[in-house]
Formats: structure tokens, sequence, C-alpha cells
């Protein structure tokens, strides 16, 4: 079976990273494994940073299920007009472990017109934040528009660079004619247990995570 | 003129063609960073090294024996050098990164043939039985008795589309060289005017290298890069990189 493949992407800075970070103990917590796949566009540090909060600190996924993916310092050519590279890495992981229940594949920060190619993600998430202005949601671009849930992170500084909720929410909506959009902040969680919902319902299908039992070195393997 | 051939040959020696090109310097990056590369001049010494010490000797000797072994539907002498090939180079991202676009590549060309019906229906591919070789192959890999490296994947796909021997070799040279020069670009060290400089500038050693190992053995192969091949290794532990090698 086909593992589902979650995309994530956004502007440089603007929560990717972050996002992720939220979401693994809530899908591991409800015993969903996944693997990250990292694109980055210049240095290892989201990958390096992923692998000691989640795997060395946090302990809820192996290191060897976070991938760093170097693209030649072009993001949206690895992630949409060229997904070879993150095609093998998938391949060779899926051929590895067989009974993972999704992938995450983050791409390297880049601009608005950010997609994911359709042989590459099942489920698209973008995100922007509120530092980059209340423009964000009106000024549209593909991935505004296209993804399958618009994230608008960093909500709480809003006040203090002069964004204003209201009209991000109201462009949104618009914008995205009916296709949902969510307020988070990344820094203390709020709002990513609905991003999890989403992902949850909208690729994974209420799937139930693939029964696994402990093996005799304490980590788990599917029945 | 068979135009059927030239079209499968512009398609797989473009950039757009997808197999992750974009992401490999062929070596550039690592002495641009150790700043043993900061000119034009030098990228164009550098390109002439890698032609005359690792791509002449080595990868287009294993392309053209793979070309003729595909030819031959010889699975087990595309099998040897392929793992030949994945032998020689010491550098483990050259190595797994070869293997991947390989495969990638290979993937692309089964498929596309696969789904179109005028290739189907054209006398001038040599489909269905270089088709089958190739899967036969696929199995190979998927069976881990083969790697799938680039040179060997690009000989069969050339072989399933009807494109020369020569013209083969001629792709994965132009290849290479449009990788570097444009990685040089990307990293700021030349402009996009000069790029097409170097790589018109290499032309004539391009065809007098294709010409040369058309009738190469595998007893011929060497390559001897080895500044190149240290930096690359220090190159894929860095954490500072745009490319993958």
């Amino acid at each position: 079976m086909v593992i589902p493949r979650i995309g994530i992407g956004g502007p440089v800075g603007s929560g990717k990273t972050r996002l992720i970070e939220r979401l693994m103990p809530i899908l591991i917590g409800r015993r969903y494994k996944g693997c990250i796949i990292s694109n980055d566009v210049i240095s290892k540090e989201d990958s390096e940073r992923m692998r000691k909060i989640l795997a060395v600190e946090g302990k809820i996924i192996e290191e060897d299920m976070i991938i760093g993916v170097a693209t030649g310092g072009c993001p949206h050519t690895a992630i949409r007009e060229d997904p070879s590279i993150n095609l093998a890495v998938i391949d060779e992981v899926t051929e590895r472990h067989p009974h993972l229940d999704f992938f995450i594949i983050e791409s390297g920060g880049d601009n608005t017109m950010t997609t994911f190619s359709p042989a590459l993600a099942d489920y698209f998430i973008y995100i922007v934040d509120v530092a980059g202005g209340d423009k964000y949601p009106r000024k549209m671009g593909l991935g505004i528009q296209n993804c399958d849930l618009l994230v608008i992170n960093k909500i709480d500084l809003a006040p203090y660079v002069g964004a204003n909720l209201s009209t991000m929410k109201r462009d949104a909506a618009r914008i995205r004619n009916g296709r949902p959009f969510e307020l988070v902040n990344c820094k203390t969680g709020l709002g990513v247990d609905r991003v999890a919902e989403y992902i949850i319902n909208g690729v994974l299908f209420d799937r139930k995570p693939r029964e696994r039992k402990p093996n005799k070195s304490g980590n788990t393997k599917p029945h | 003129m068979n135009t059927r051939y030239e079209f499968s040959l512009m398609q797989l020696a473009d950039s757009f063609f997808p197999y992750g090109n974009f992401a490999l310097s062929g070596g550039l990056e690592a002495l641009v960073k150790s700043e043993r590369i900061k000119s034009i001049k030098d990228i164009h010494r550098f390109l002439k090294n890698q032609l005359h010490f690792q791509l002449e000797p080595c990868d287009c000797i294993i392309l053209s024996l793979g070309y003729d072994a595909a030819q031959k539907l010889d699975l087990a002498e595309i099998t040897n050098l392929d793992n030949l090939f994945f032998s020689t180079k010491l550098v483990e991202t050259v190595r797994t990164s070869s293997a991947r676009s390989g495969l990638q590549f290979l993937d692309c060309v089964i498929t596309m043939v696969t789904e179109s019906k005028e290739l189907a229906n054209s006398k001038l591919y040599q489909r269905s039985k270089v088709l089958k070789f190739a899967n036969m192959f696929r199995n190979k890999i998927k069976n881990k008795d083969a790697r799938g490296t680039f040179p060997v994947c690009l000989s069969i796909s050339a072989n399933i589309l009807g494109i020369p021997k020569l013209s083969t070799i001629r792709i994965f040279l132009y290849t290479y060289i449009t990788s570097a020069v444009g990685a040089a670009v990307r990293m700021g060290i030349i402009q996009h005017v000069s790029a097409q400089s170097i790589t018109s500038s290499l032309r004539e050693e391009c065809e007098s290298i294709s010409k040369g190992v058309m009738r190469k053995a595998t007893d011929d192969v060497w390559q001897s890069v080895p500044l190149v091949e240290i930096l690359q290794m220090n190159h894929e532990k860095d954490d500072l990189r745009m490319f993958i090698t």
C-alpha cells in the first residue's frame, strides 16, 4: 500500500519546521508512525533541529526517520518540477519501513507560488505568518490558493506588527473559496491540534494506525 | 535524418528531464568552498580535468559498454558494469546520488514509453525487447543485485528510445557540464552568458572523448581525481551546502 504523503511548504521563517515539531507528538500520540523528509536550501539546520527535538531529546521518533535533502538552491524544483530525489528517498525508506503511516515532506523556504507535485504529496499544507503582513492571504499565489490547508502562524505577533487578524481571516475565506484555513501559534501549540485533525481526516482518512507490538529491542514493529 | 531520435535526444539532454540533476554540482561546490575555484578560468580548468581524469576513462567507458550490453540484452554484463561503476566511486554521495538519479531516469523513460501510443507503434524504437530488458534490470535493482547507476540507466534508456551510442555519450557529457556550470551560476561565481561560453568551449573536447571511448573495454576503466574526491568527502559532512555533491 502507498504510504500517504503530506507536503508542507511556505516562505522562509513562516514556521514549517516548528509546525512539524508540534504536529509529530500529536500524530505519534495517536499511534501513527511517520518519517520526515526536510528539503534544505543551504543548511542542515532544520533537519538537525528536528532530530535534536524529536529524536534525541523527545525520543518520539528514531533519528533515521528525519532525513535532510539538499536541493541545489532550488527548493521549488525539488518538490514540483523534478521531485525525483525526494521520490527516491521515499522509495528507499518505504522499502526499509513498509508499515509507516505517513511521510511529511518539508519544502525549503520559498515564495507564495510554491506547490507540490501531485506525484510527491497527497495533501499540501501551505503556511504563512502574520509577521509578513496581513496582506499575505489576499496577495494570493498558487500555494495560498491551491493548498489543501492554509495555516496562518504567529498570530500572537499580530498586534506588534500591525497585522489585522480579522482582515486576514476575511481575505483567506474569500481567496480560499470554502477551502479550510487555520490560525495557529506554533510557538505555544495553539491551534495545531486542529491542523492534526485535518491531516488525520483529510489524508489518513481516519484510518486506524497500523497495529504494532514491541520487539526485543523495545521498538515497535507491525504485526 | 532520423528526427524521432533527435527529439528524444533533446528531451534526455534537457535540464527539465526529471532525475535530480539540478541538485548536483559535479564536485564543483566542494572546490568552490575550499577556495580552489574563483574564476571562469578555474571552472574551465576544473571541467577539463574532470572530463579527462574521470568522465572519459570511467563514466563514459561504462556508458559505452552498457550501451552495447543493453543492445545485446546481456543482463549479466550490464549488472557487472553497474557494480563496477558503483565500486569505482569512492565518495559515498557520488555513488548514492548516481544510483538515485539513474533509477529515477530509467523509471521515467520506461513510464514515458509504456504510456506513449506513438512510441509503442513506432518501428524505430526497439521498444518491446529492450523495454522488457529494462524491466528485468529494474528487478535486479529491487533484489539488490544491481544499483541502477546513472551511466548504466542512461545506456538502457537510450537503447529503448533508439538513440545512437555516440549521441548517448554526448548527452552524458553535456548534462554533466550543464549541471556543473548551472551550479556555478547559482553559486554566483559566473554569470549566465559565461556559463554558455564555457559549455560551448568544451564542444571539441567532448566530441573527441565521445569518439575515443567507443571501442574501449572494462580493462581500460580507471579514474584519478584524488583532490576532488577528498574535498567531496568533506563536503558531504558539511553543515552548509547547496548541492548533494
